[in-house]
């Protein structure tokens, strides 16, 4: 089941790929692929990309896929190691999610963070209180590591 | 005159260890704070359970670890099962009539479409009827959550009611019967 259902993934997501974003397997291996994501234009992340690395478990999609930022990221939401803090990926997963709608997510994620449930606390602090900082920490960041 | 533990042979480590004793959890204490535990912390539980039983003497550590970990296991499972509905309710679902079927219709979860089989199997939550996926596919997710793939609405919530409606109309009947 989670093998045919990867391939038709990568079919699907092949066919009409989701705006700003690709994924597909890294080796011969179909349960690991690598996704980008370009930095949304209306987020202090525009203009870099980010690469994540996802691992489908062997009960996919019965289990949601492991995701994680390989490029450094500052986000409330995405802490040092790349571990991304979004309820899909954990308790609201759902089988009829796929690997695109989990990328559009992360997408918005990065336009809209979620600084009541924060990952990295500091971030979040100053995301909240102030916004500027945040906006010019983040952009260098992307500078730094994405471009 | 000779002391207590002179006359039985005690030396006196067996003295320092009582007197540490207060300090740590007794086996049957960690073992129940263990099972009270939700998986996500029981990690740390298991290491104050380890330090518990290293403060006693003669006891075979990897026989302990061995049950602490098959515990772990069949709370895991007990827990995930307890998540998932009743094979009854699975029996209970409603069947799709292929006629209800278009071509290009697909089960949410394997995304293939349900004509690709000669014969579907496919069925519908109670929460919405348009909420349709292969039997084949749904019934794994159902075994570990009772909620619905498309809307996240518990489907044992609104299922449970008519089924007891049911059985009253049948126990009427054979009244009327009987």
């Amino acid at each position: 089941m989670s093998m045919k259902r990867i391939n038709k993934e990568l079919q699907d997501i092949g066919r009409d790929p989701p705006s700003q974003c690709s994924a597909g397997p890294v080796g011969d291996d179909l349960f690991h692929w690598q996704a980008s994501i370009i930095g949304p234009a209306d987020s202090p992340y525009a203009g870099g990309v980010f690469f994540l690395a996802i691992h489908f478990p062997t009960d996919y999609p019965f289990k949601p896929p492991k995701i994680q930022f390989e490029t450094k990221i500052y986000h409330p939401n995405i802490n040092s190691n790349g571990n991304i803090c979004l309820d899909i990926l954990k308790e609201q997963w759902s089988p009829a999610l796929t690997i695109s709608k989990v990328l559009l997510s992360i997408c918005s994620l990065l336009t809209d963070a979620n600084p009541d449930d924060p990952l990295v606390p500091e971030i979040a602090h100053i995301y909240k209180n102030d916004r500027a900082k945040y906006e010019a920490t983040a952009k260098e960041w992307t500078k730094k590591y994405a471009i | 005159m000779p002391t207590y533990e002179e006359e039985h042979g005690l030396n006196s480590t067996n003295n320092n260890t009582e007197g540490e004793r207060p300090n740590r959890l007794t086996v049957q204490q960690a073992l129940n704070n263990f099972i009270n535990t939700p998986t996500d912390s029981r990690n740390n539980l298991s290491n104050s359970i380890n330090n518990s039983i290293n403060g006693i003497n003669n006891v075979d550590f990897n026989l302990l670890n061995q049950m602490m970990n098959s515990m772990n296991t069949i709370l895991v499972d007990k827990s995930n099962t307890n998540n998932g509905v009743s094979n009854e309710f699975i029996d209970r679902l409603e069947r799709v009539n292929v006629k209800q079927l278009k071509n290009d219709d697909t089960c949410p979860i394997c995304t293939n479409e349900y004509k690709d089989d000669s014969y579907p199997l496919v069925v519908e939550l109670p929460c919405n009827s348009k909420h349709r996926f292969d039997l084949e596919c749904i019934v794994p997710w159902l075994k570990i959550n009772k909620t619905c793939p498309l809307c996240r609405i518990d489907v044992t919530i609104k299922k449970e009611l008519p089924v007891l409606v049911d059985s009253e109309e049948e126990d009427e009947d054979w009244e009327m019967y009987g």
